[in-house]
């Protein structure tokens, strides 16, 4: 595994399972919803169709980072979505890696430097 | 670099969406309670050597500015360790929060002092009545983001400072045991109920 200072730019903490736009979306949809989200509320914010949605819950659920709730309101069949305790603290690092590589490439293009270069001088 | 700048926003402003809907648990029970020891023994003190505080207000005072002052570094140097403990890579939000929720209050608190002090120094009776209600309403504008028997806390706060104003009013009179009563009962009220909160439990 590359060290941070060798490789600076590996963003080795940047989550896989998360790093890919719906999954991502959807994350970000539950993050500040602590009773979560219908998953026809998450349909609409997200843009994604049944089939898809269902899918990438299932991926993030098997990874722990979403609960998935089946229940019934009233007579209908209800899903909601809410996020882990453990699928919040990584959609935080997350973010925190995330803010890192904008912060670099910030700091490249002010610096007009050759990121080879900066990289050899760490 | 405005896209940057953007971008960087946009990361701060999902982090702080997420702070507002989970339970800060940057409050100790530790520091709160000892703040109410404080109180006491303060109250103790000045009931002692104070003969009549009304004579001597700028002793009286002096001595609850003292108590707020080390209750603000006590709370806050244990509010910076546990929320790192605590919430990680939201600490940060977490405390700029709390601090948002309780500034207001505070401010309220020591501009109220200045203002009855330098222009009204007849009313100063007021002051520890109201700066309880203070508490209070602190307490109330934090609610959303504590435990939710923080609003038992806020209510006890209320009641005492109201309760405080009609009795000083009657002389007018100012009483240590009137100050430091209501804050060491409240912070020891507020201690039990973070102490006793359940650990991992978001905002409602």
């Amino acid at each position: 595994m590359p060290s941070k200072t060798s490789a600076p730019f590996s963003y080795e903490g940047l989550d896989r399972v998360i790093h890919e736009k719906a999954r991502l979306g959807i994350m970000t949809s539950l993050a500040g919803q602590p009773k979560g989200l219908s998953f026809a509320d998450l349909k609409r914010l997200c843009g994604l169709t049944d089939g898809n949605l269902s899918r990438h819950l299932q991926v993030l659920e098997e990874g722990g980072f979403v609960h998935i709730d089946k229940g019934y309101e009233g007579k209908r069949p209800l899903t909601t979505c809410r996020l882990t305790p453990a699928g919040k603290a990584r959609f935080l690092d997350y973010l925190a890696v995330l803010e890192r590589v904008v912060r670099d490439a910030a700091g490249v293009e002010t610096a007009g430097a050759d990121p080879l270069l900066k990289t050899s001088k760490a | 670099m405005s896209d940057y700048r953007k971008a960087l926003s946009d990361i701060a402003d999902i982090r702080s969406q997420i702070a507002a809907s989970t339970t800060f648990r940057g409050f100790g029970p530790a520091a709160l309670a000892t703040t109410g020891v404080l109180a006491l023994i303060v109250a103790a003190v000045q009931s002692v050597f104070l003969g009549n505080p009304l004579e001597m207000p700028l002793a009286f005072f002096a001595g609850w500015i003292s108590v707020a002052v080390v209750s603000v570094a006590l709370i806050g140097a244990e509010m910076v360790v546990r929320s790192r403990r605590h919430h990680g890579g939201l600490a940060d939000s977490m405390i700029h929060n709390a601090i948002q929720q309780f500034l207001p209050a505070g401010a309220a608190g020591a501009a109220l002092a200045a203002i009855l002090g330098r222009f009204a120094p007849d009313a100063v009776w007021m002051l520890p009545g109201l700066w309880l209600v203070l508490v209070s309403l602190g307490l109330f504008a934090a609610v959303p983001s504590l435990p939710r028997g923080t609003m038992l806390a806020a209510g006890w706060y209320f009641v005492a400072g109201c309760t405080v104003l009609m009795l000083s009013a009657a002389g007018p009179s100012l009483s240590p045991w009137m100050m430091g009563v209501p804050f060491a009962v409240g912070q020891v009220l507020l201690a039990a109920v973070i102490f006793f909160a359940p650990g991992e439990t978001d905002a409602e």
